[in-house]
């Protein structure tokens, strides 16, 4: 359970550029609930992934993770709970480091490190499980130095490290939206099979209305800082992209407007 | 003049191993950090000079020595913190602490060289035999070098040293996946002075004396021994990476050697050294590859 209680977040207090990107946010999200966040540009979606993250200091309100609260826990404190992709599949992973140098950091995240050899034939054997399941091959390129990979590859390596322990929380920060469509949807649909498995609580924000309608349980409206709409997995049953666009009125030019089975 | 150059190299390769040092505390931050730190150009005679003082006060080399590693590794600490937490670039913070280093060393030895009599080193502690006898020089020092090799390949394979490599891999990600940067920052900051002034207190005691001005330049020189260890062992994997320094220490030292035997103006070194690096980070840029050894 996750809850976020009247967040709010000014960048650039009290100069001219001063910007409410967060004016009073209220979210529980339930454990196991997969939300996606959709909403036009400036709408402070990341701002607000950012907040939960811990990678931004909010300025009012409080966090909460199964009821403890963590507000003022910095960002690599907090990793032991949240786990996050990012958007640039330069920024999920280490480039430098290789596919398994790579996993092992993920699994220290929750579980801490000390001066034990980093890489074993145990966490060799756990990675390539990890790894299969995405159907990438990467399982066979443990060796191999990341900065080789395709984005897509990447992009599923930091899925298989953002989910090697699972999560109380997992950030998905438009982690689809910078691959090819192809990629997209197999990145997409791995990261659907790993949540539905190990139930993650999750939150996306993305800017596919097909994939908030089709993947998420209850998808979540924010514009300019505040959530305009909530709409629990009743509420969306029945309602296809171009509702979603005409009810709320997205100005978004990058929004994807491929309608699922026509609707 | 030729034979000159092949009377010095044993001398040379002994001035080489313990420089190695110094190329390996100028890579660790630069390299698995990805932050360059200049401090070495101050923790270098820091070391030096506290172990002049300590040793010429009666104290035992071995303590005299741990003490003025403990002091470099304060040194590359507080350049870490200073870069931290007030946000000065690395290299301010580290020309910052140089600069103040300088103070210390003239404070700790009250006068700005200072010598050390034989039979107060490490080296006579061990054995009397070993200053009189640079086969022995060699041999001792190429023990040792490799020891702290084996030893950092060693830490960067464990988890720690894989967090460290992380933090210079990727900034951005480091917190996410649960670590304090600064932490390692610190730490990997004070790891490099430490060998740094572990090089300088060395020095001091091959040498017979310590100087204030034992700093000047050194960072350059690393740097150079850096760039060519890389160019020869290459920097694919951190065992790689680690060696590089050392074989390039040795390399360059005698390169600078063979100079100076065929008649290189020895005031010209440092212009010559400073070149050298400057080509090497221009050459990529003009031929237009995007790698350049220096990074972005």
């Amino acid at each position: 359970m996750i809850t976020a209680s009247r967040l709010r977040k000014i960048f650039n207090r009290g100069a001219a550029t001063e910007l409410t990107a967060i004016a009073g946010i209220d979210l529980a999200v339930a454990a196991g609930e997969f939300v996606a966040v959709i909403g036009g540009n400036g709408a402070g979606k990341s701002t607000l992934l950012n907040l939960l993250a811990g990678a931004y200091a909010c300025d009012e309100g409080t966090i909460a993770i199964d009821g403890a609260d963590v507000t003022r826990t910095p960002e690599h404190a907090r990793a032991a709970w949240v786990a996050r992709i990012f958007q640039d599949p330069m920024l999920g992973t280490a480039a430098a480091l290789t596919v398994e140098e790579n996993l092992t950091l993920a699994l220290m995240r929750a579980q801490g490190r000390g001066l034990k050899p980093a890489l074993t034939t145990a966490r060799r054997t756990r990675f390539r499980e990890a790894l299969s399941g995405l159907r990438l091959g990467l399982e066979e390129r443990l060796g191999v130095v990341v900065s080789t990979l395709s984005g897509g590859q990447r992009q599923a390596l930091a899925l298989a490290m953002a989910t090697l322990t699972p999560p109380k929380l997992l950030l998905l920060d438009e982690h689809t939206a910078a691959l090819d469509p192809r990629t997209s949807e197999l990145v997409m649909e791995a990261t659907v099979g790993i949540v539905a498995k190990a139930k993650l609580t999750t939150l996306m924000v993305t800017h596919n209305m097909e994939h908030a309608l089709r993947y998420a349980s209850r998808i979540v409206m924010m514009d300019a800082g505040r959530i305009v709409a909530d709409l629990g997995s009743t509420e969306k049953a029945g309602l296809g992209v171009s509702d979603l666009i005409e009810r709320f009125r997205i100005r978004d030019d990058r929004i994807v407007l491929r309608q699922a089975g026509g609707a | 003049m030729i034979d000159t150059f092949i009377n010095l190299i044993p001398v040379t390769l002994v001035q080489s191993l313990i420089y190695a040092f110094v190329a390996l505390a100028i890579m660790i931050p630069f390299r698995t950090l990805a932050l360059p730190d200049l401090t070495v150009e101050g923790s270098l005679p820091l070391g030096g000079c506290i172990a002049a003082a300590l040793l010429t006060a009666g104290v035992d080399p071995w303590s005299g020595t741990g003490i003025a590693v403990l002091a470099g590794a304060a040194a590359g600490m507080v350049t870490a913190l200073i870069h931290l937490y007030f946000q000065v670039p690395s290299l301010l913070a580290g020309i910052l602490v140089a600069t103040m280093a300088w103070s210390v060393d003239l404070r700790v030895m009250a006068m700005p060289n200072k010598a050390v009599p034989a039979e107060l080193s490490l080296f006579d502690w061990l054995s009397p035999a070993i200053l009189l006898d640079i086969r022995l020089q060699m041999a001792l020092l190429g023990v040792l070098v490799c020891a702290t090799l084996l030893g950092l390949i060693a830490f960067y394979r464990t988890e720690v040293g894989l967090t460290l490599r992380c933090v210079g891999a990727n900034a951005r990600l480091a917190p996410a996946l649960g670590i304090s940067r600064r932490r390692y920052v610190v730490a990997g900051f004070g790891l490099a002075n430490a060998l740094a002034a572990l090089g300088g207190a060395l020095v001091v005691q091959t040498q017979g004396y310590a100087d204030v001005t034992m700093g000047f330049g050194v960072l350059v020189n690393g740097l150079a021994a850096l760039i060519i260890g890389e160019a020869i062992i290459g920097r694919a994997t951190i065992g790689r990476q680690l060696v590089a320094p050392v074989v390039g220490s040795v390399i360059y030292y005698q390169l600078v050697s063979l100079g100076l035997a065929t008649g290189l103006n020895p005031s010209d070194l440092k212009f010559l050294t400073g070149a050298f690096v400057l080509v090497t980070l221009a050459v990529p840029l003009i031929t237009g590859r995007s790698r350049s050894i220096v990074g972005t």
